[in-house]
């Protein structure tokens, strides 16, 4: 049986879910969701039917830089291009 | 910060029902934070005939329940109370009622709803707080308040997956209704369809108390204005009554984001003895 997991854990862990990410970063479900389904935010998956799992500081990271280029007025086809330019 | 099971329903199911009156929908949320204290206690050992076990409640002990459990989520800055929106409404505020409504830490209400909604649409197992938050919110009815009708279907084809989970199930299956609210319920399980679409025929249509939200007219008299100037309008009007309204993208439609919930609004006119030009604000269904 799964239970969730303390701040605390969480905030030591090296990976997290898309929940813990969206709990810790204040970012909706939705808008994690979209960055991962268009290559934007890494995750690994062992198998299609178990959880997604994130690297917790690449993608804090990672998300602080998306904002960062969505507050300077870039679209997602520009954030898109520019994290593949910086990768 | 780190809320319990019981805090969590509280600020969910609590947020924008009646802080003065004891109505159908603010009973039926008392009684899921009240389910949720019972399984709080046991969660380190929770087992099919715990949750089998669990007690019903008396009417008559929720105003007491109310007080003892919302005086401590003010006390933590979880839930304030505020002006109700429909104070807002042209024939509400032309009266001078004032009612107040219980509204949960903006902060708060979307980072649970947030880890909620991630834990129960994702592939995976489900943690057993998610199951609990989503079964218990789903008897207080506020469930489409945060998942649409597409993601509950989702959500449901992926529960089926776990029928072998006798626990999850038990907990899918918990029913704490009692009398009027019972009989509304019982007759919404032999009407699914009636959650297809939440406008003209949906459940709130049929049972109108079980919506927290409300549909009001706030009337801005500005001759020649355009549809976004009245939007302007009334997100200024109801931030000088203390909400903490925005205009927000949503679904590609432009809506109002009053406290926690998402509203739809349209330019219309009022007739009374002169037409009143206005703008109305409905609860927005996804």
């Amino acid at each position: 049986m799964s239970r969730r997991r303390d701040i605390d854990v969480i905030m030591n862990s090296e990976y997290v879910s898309i929940g813990e990410l969206a709990r810790i970063t204040g970012s909706r479900y939705s808008t994690l969701k979209f960055y991962t389904e268009e290559g934007m935010l890494d995750f690994h998956q062992e198998d299609e039917n178990m959880t997604r799992r994130y690297k917790r500081e690449e993608s804090i990271e990672r998300l602080e830089k998306i904002r960062g280029m969505k507050d300077s007025g870039l679209s997602i086809p520009q954030i898109k291009s520019e994290l593949k330019n910086s990768d | 910060m780190d809320m319990t099971l019981t805090e969590i329903i509280a600020c969910i199911t609590l947020d924008g029902t009646d802080a003065t009156r004891m109505t159908t929908q603010k009973e039926m949320a008392l009684r899921a934070v009240m389910v949720a204290q019972q399984l709080e206690m046991k969660l380190e050992t929770l087992s099919v005939k715990d949750v089998s076990a669990l007690s019903s409640f008396k009417f008559r002990k929720l105003k007491e329940f109310e007080s003892s459990i919302t005086e401590k989520l003010e006390e933590k800055h979880l839930i304030t109370k505020k002006l109700k929106l429909i104070a807002c409404d042209m024939n509400y505020y032309t009266a001078g009622v004032e009612p107040m409504a219980y509204i949960a830490n903006k902060d708060v209400y979307q980072r649970e709803v947030e880890f909620l909604r991630a834990d129960m649409l994702e592939v995976g197992e489900k943690d057993l707080e998610s199951i609990i938050i989503f079964s218990l919110l789903k008897e207080a009815g506020v469930i489409n308040d945060i998942f649409s009708i597409r993601e509950q279907e989702d959500i449901a084809s992926m529960l089926i997956n776990e029928k072998d989970n006798t626990l999850h199930q038990a907990i899918l299956a918990l029913d704490f209704h009692s009398g009027f609210s019972s009989f509304a319920s019982s007759f919404l399980r032999t009407k699914k369809n009636l959650f297809k679409n939440p406008y003209l025929q949906g459940v709130t249509m049929v049972f109108p108390f079980l919506d927290r939200r409300e549909a009001i007219f706030i009337d801005t008299i500005v001759l020649g204005t355009k549809f976004q100037d009245r939007q302007d309008a009334i997100v200024d009007y109801l931030r000088s009554k203390g909400f903490d309204a925005e205009k927000c993208l949503y679904d590609g439609l432009m809506l109002v984001r009053i406290d926690n919930m998402l509203y739809r609004t349209w330019s219309t006119t009022r007739t009374f003895k002169l037409p009143v030009q206005g703008m109305a604000i409905q609860p927005y269904y996804s």
